[in-house]
């Protein structure tokens, strides 16, 4: 299961926090995320630290920019916490 | 030739008159038997006289009749019949007087038949009026001899039981002697029985037995010589069996009186008549001892024996009662109706239209048994159709249902295979257990001296949203009352997901017997998860013991990943209607990154250790101490070492409370500038925080609060004493500054500590001491001075002060532009101590300029650029 | 009477008005790095 997939058959989708969100639970989609959140999160960090920023702040940066980007017909998360198609 | 006819002629008067002699005899003999009543069919002459069919009337009934009697000889009488048959005779004389007296006879009769009794062979001799007498029936005989001058009767015999019934074993030797004179026939007889048995029953009996006749009236008491084994350890007693009496009509008083004893206690059977009638009688079974009592009213008569509503008291706790008669026909085989009710502790066994059926030794039972009652707590009904017979149970499989507060089952117990000596049985169930469904097949058999068994359980957990199959693989053996689940026992769960967490796979396994009883289950158990996924975060594999003791349980859990270690202890509620639980927990987890997927900040190391009470009834509560010591971690670039604390926690339904035991102290925290030996103490409830004896330094002086809180809206001072002007000049980070400074500076910065961002308003710093300041020649600096006269002259003028007043007003928004108002005043040494007043404005984000100063990459920091908005006025 | 030159410190202070804002470019930096990373296939 890869990420392209995994979104458009609306098993993930993309949240403000700058993480993959669960929408549609499956081990593989859990798995696929938990794995792409870790790869980000290294990456935010060492954003964070060339930029003297905190994880958090560029995680929401990187969380906008990924739902500006989202392809429409896959899912995204509103910032009351409901899943919803772009 | 002629001699013999000469001596015919001679005597031929008295030739002829001896040769009717035998005729004269015979004649007399015909009309003495005819007034004896004996009628004969038809005579004929077949080496003897002959009567091939002959009867004999007594006051008008035959009471005796025969054929082909033959008499072969006439001095003795010598008679042989081939058959005689003396017929019950109503009308029969009552007296049996002795014989008349007779001339000497031989009598033999193939076959002497009387009602009740199988045809025997009689030869009678009768010389002297002594009359012996000797029957015999295939392989029983028996003599008896009466010397009728005397009157005194002997006889002996042996009985054979195969004789009476083809499966009876043994033998009976019996002897007796009296007197039979007209009007008196009195004597004993006594029997002696070895080795009597069943054909197929191991038991071998004795019988010891003595009858008297007097003055018309008998008497009979039947015993066992010695005790019976019957097996079970329960035997029958010797003594008085049997006491019968009657007159020569027949029995008027039968008893019987059977002891039976055993381990649990004794069994006594008294049958009597009723009056004088023998066809009828009533009697007791009783039961007395230890495990048995109660006492069954038996009405009997010659067809069935009934046995009157009674309630009985059997081992083991079990009570037999019914409420109907049970009739049970006196036949070798039969059947009868039977309604009884089995109870155990709470438990009723009802049978409904059961029926008793039985060929000989071979019994059988057919009906439906319905069960219902309480036991351990749980409700139980169930229902069995079927047949039980020697070999064991037929029919369909019984049904059983359980039902408790939290534990709903039925069973499905095929009977095919309950029967001795393995009583084994594979019962499917299925039901629920508090809201996890469960079904499964308990298999049960009784083998080396105890029940045991295997569990094949399946669940779902209900709480997963998928998966989490729940599989229990369980031997289990009942010993002494007491129940185990054998060590090896596993509960396995399948992967599944709550929610978007993934559970892997998980085991409980029983590394010794479980031991399972009303006070719990006591035993150790091996517990391996293999961790769990959740989008955020990751636990790893964990693997523990588990040893439980009835309400006690004591838990040890390890995450090898983490090198962390949890351990837990458990008292169950005493009461069992309130289900509570308290105890202890520890907790060692090194701190590491891995831990921080989750997390904003990133631990890099540092060691948690926490223990404390915890408690649940309804909902959870928990009293402990956490501390923590050398953490070091950060938080995107910020970067916080060697902090150490411990706090108190309390948990409950209302949340958390966690408050500082002692400073907790942070060695260094490099938000661009460092903060060095921080310490404070805290108590928060996790969404506000206060902390009270602030103290931390910072650009070579203290900044200290006596209590802080956050967030909050209020404006909260702290004050910042000798503070070094040089480093905060030196947070411009410049390569080559142009200003310099010295001295130092404190006052109250009044702050709004708010969730996510932080303001100043009205902070006051004054100098605490001469401070000085420098302009450095620099290209920038002698530029701008060139370009404007005003400006070369304030340079000159700023670039050597000696400031006895230095004092700023600081603001600062939220969004973190801070504007600084400072007012100098000074003399500049150099320039004859001429008088300056400086009126300085700062504006800058310090926000900003602290995150640039944290830029870890150095390429980035130099790339960074810096104007000064407006030129010097 | 001989006119004398006395340097003097003059009584009345020089006053100075410096009014100094700095700005930083950090702002931009983040949002170029989180950009180039959000190119990557991979994770977005």
């Amino acid at each position: 299961l890869d990420l392209g997939s995994a979104k458009s058959q609306g098993l993930v989708g993309e949240q403000p926090d700058g993480y993959l969100g669960v929408v549609q639970p499956t081990p593989d989609a859990v798995g696929l995320a938990a794995d792409i959140n870790a790869k980000r999160r290294a990456a935010y960090e060492a954003i964070a630290q060339k930029n003297g920023a905190t994880l958090d702040q560029v995680a929401a940066l990187a969380g906008q920019k990924a739902i500006e980007k989202t392809p429409p017909g896959t899912y995204i998360k509103t910032p009351n916490g409901q899943w919803v198609k772009k | 030739m002629g001699s013999r006819l000469a001596f015919v002629r001679r005597y031929g008067r008295w030739l002829i008159a001896l040769a009717l002699l035998p005729l004269l005899g015979l004649l007399i003999a015909v009309v003495l038997a005819y007034e004896q009543g004996i009628r004969v069919e038809s005579l004929g002459w077949h080496d003897g006289l002959e009567l091939t069919q002959w009867q004999r009337l007594q006051s008008g009934c035959v009471s005796a009749m025969g054929s082909r009697l033959r008499i072969t000889g006439w001095y003795p009488l010598t008679i042989a019949m081939t058959d005689m048959h003396l017929p019950k005779c109503p009308t029969a004389p009552k007296e049996l007087s002795p014989p008349p007296w007779t001339p000497p006879f031989d009598l033999s009769i193939a076959a002497l038949t009387v009602p009740g009794l199988p045809p025997i062979a009689v030869v009678i001799h009768q010389r002297e009026q002594r009359w012996h007498a000797q029957a015999r029936h295939r392989h029983s005989q028996a003599t008896a001899v009466y010397d009728r001058p005397s009157g005194r009767w002997s006889a002996q015999g042996q009985l054979q039981a195969a004789d009476i019934a083809p499966q009876l074993l043994g033998a009976l030797n019996v002897t007796g002697k009296g007197g039979w004179l007209p009007h008196r026939l009195e004597g004993a007889l006594q029997a002696e029985g070895q080795q009597l048995g069943y054909a197929g029953q191991p038991q071998r009996g004795s019988v010891r037995l003595e009858a008297a006749l007097a003055a018309k009236q008998w008497r009979v008491n039947a015993a066992l010589g010695a005790p019976l084994a019957v097996g079970g350890g329960w035997r029958l007693e010797a003594g008085h069996a049997l006491r019968a009496s009657g007159s020569l009509d027949g029995v008027q008083s039968l008893n019987l009186n059977m002891l039976a004893t055993g381990p649990q206690g004794n069994v006594r059977l008294a049958l009597n008549t009723e009056g004088g009638n023998v066809a009828r009688g009533q009697g007791s079974l009783a039961l007395a001892g230890a495990e048995l009592a109660g006492t069954v009213p038996i009405r009997w008569n010659r067809q069935e024996l009934t046995l009157l509503p009674a309630a009985v008291q059997l081992p083991a706790g079990l009570r037999l009662r019914w409420p109907r008669p049970l009739v049970l026909p006196l036949a070798l085989a039969g059947s009868s109706s039977i309604s009884a009710e089995l109870q155990y502790q709470e438990l009723r066994f009802d049978t409904v239209d059961s029926r008793l059926s039985w060929q000989q030794a071979r019994w059988s039972w057919q009906g439906r048994l319905e069960l219902a009652g309480r036991a351990g707590g749980h409700e139980l009904t169930g229902t069995w159709q079927g047949h039980i017979d020697a070999a064991g149970l037929s029919g369909d499989p019984a049904s059983l249902t359980i039902k408790g507060p939290e534990l709903m089952v039925t069973l499905r117990l095929p009977v095919a295979d309950l029967h001795p000596p393995r009583w084994s049985t594979q019962a499917q169930f299925n039901g629920r257990y508090r809201h996890f469904p469960v079904s499964g097949v308990l298999s049960a058999g009784y083998a080396a001296g105890r029940w045991a068994g295997v569990v094949d359980g399946r669940s779902k957990l209900p709480f997963y949203t998928q998966g989490g199959e729940l599989a229990v693989a369980s031997p289990w053996y009942g010993k002494e009352g007491q129940w185990f689940l054998d060590s090896g026992s596993r509960i396995t769960i399948a992967k599944g997901l709550i929610a978007t967490t993934l559970l892997k796979p998980m085991s409980v396994t029983a590394a010794t017997p479980l031991r399972i009883g009303p006070k719990g289950v006591f035993g150790t158990l091996q517990i391996s998860a293999d961790g769990a996924v959740g989008s955020r975060w990751i636990l790893p594999n964990v693997a523990g013991q588990l040893t439980v003791a009835g309400r006690q349980g004591k838990a040890r859990l390890s995450l090898p990943a983490w090198q962390s270690e949890l351990t837990m202890t458990a008292t169950m509620a005493r009461s069992s209607q309130r289900t509570g639980a308290q105890g202890t927990v520890t907790l060692t987890a090194p701190l590491s990154a891995t831990m921080s997927r989750g997390l904003g900040v990133t631990l890099q190391k540092g060691m948690l250790n926490g223990q404390g009470r915890w408690q649940w009834q309804d909902h959870w509560r928990l009293q402990g101490d956490i501390a923590v010591s050398g953490l070091t971690l950060n938080w995107g670039s910020v970067l916080a070492s060697d902090g150490n604390g411990a706090a108190h926690i309390e948990l409950d339904q209302n949340g958390v409370t966690l408050t500082s035991i002692g400073p907790i102290t942070l060695a260094e925290l490099g938000i661009g500038t460092q903060v060095r030996n921080a310490h404070m103490t805290v108590q928060s409830d996790l969404s506000t925080w206060h902390f009270t004896d602030v103290y931390a330094e910072v650009l070579g002086g203290i900044m200290s609060a006596a209590s802080l809180q956050w967030p909050s809206q209020q404006y909260q001072t702290v004050a910042v004493s000798h503070l070094d002007l040089a480093q905060v000049a030196a947070l411009q980070n410049d390569p080559n500054p142009t200003v310099q400074l010295a001295g130092r500076v404190g006052g109250n910065l009044p702050l709004q500590l708010m969730k996510d961002d932080l303001a100043l308003r009205d902070g006051f710093i004054s100098n605490e001491g001469p401070v000085s300041l420098k302009i450095l020649p620099s290209a920038g600096i002698s530029s701008m001075g060139q370009s404007n006269q005003a400006v070369q002259l304030a340079l000159d003028t700023l670039s050597n002060l000696a400031i006895h007043d230095f004092h700023a007003r600081l603001n600062m928004k939220p969004d973190g532009w801070l504007d600084a108002a400072v007012t100098i005043k000074g003399r500049n040494p150099q320039q004859n101590s001429l008088p300056v007043v400086l009126n300085y404005s700062h504006r800058e984000n310090v926000l900003e300029l602290l995150r640039s100063l944290r830029i870890g990459d150095e390429l980035a920091r130099r790339a960074m650029h810096r104007k000064p908005a407006e030129g010097l006025r | 009477c001989t006119p004398r030159v006395a340097l003097e410190a003059p009584k009345e202070p020089i006053t100075i008005n410096l009014n100094v804002k700095i700005d930083h470019e950090i702002r931009l930096k983040v949002e170029k790095d989180v950009d180039t990373l959000s190119q990557d296939k991979s994770l977005f």
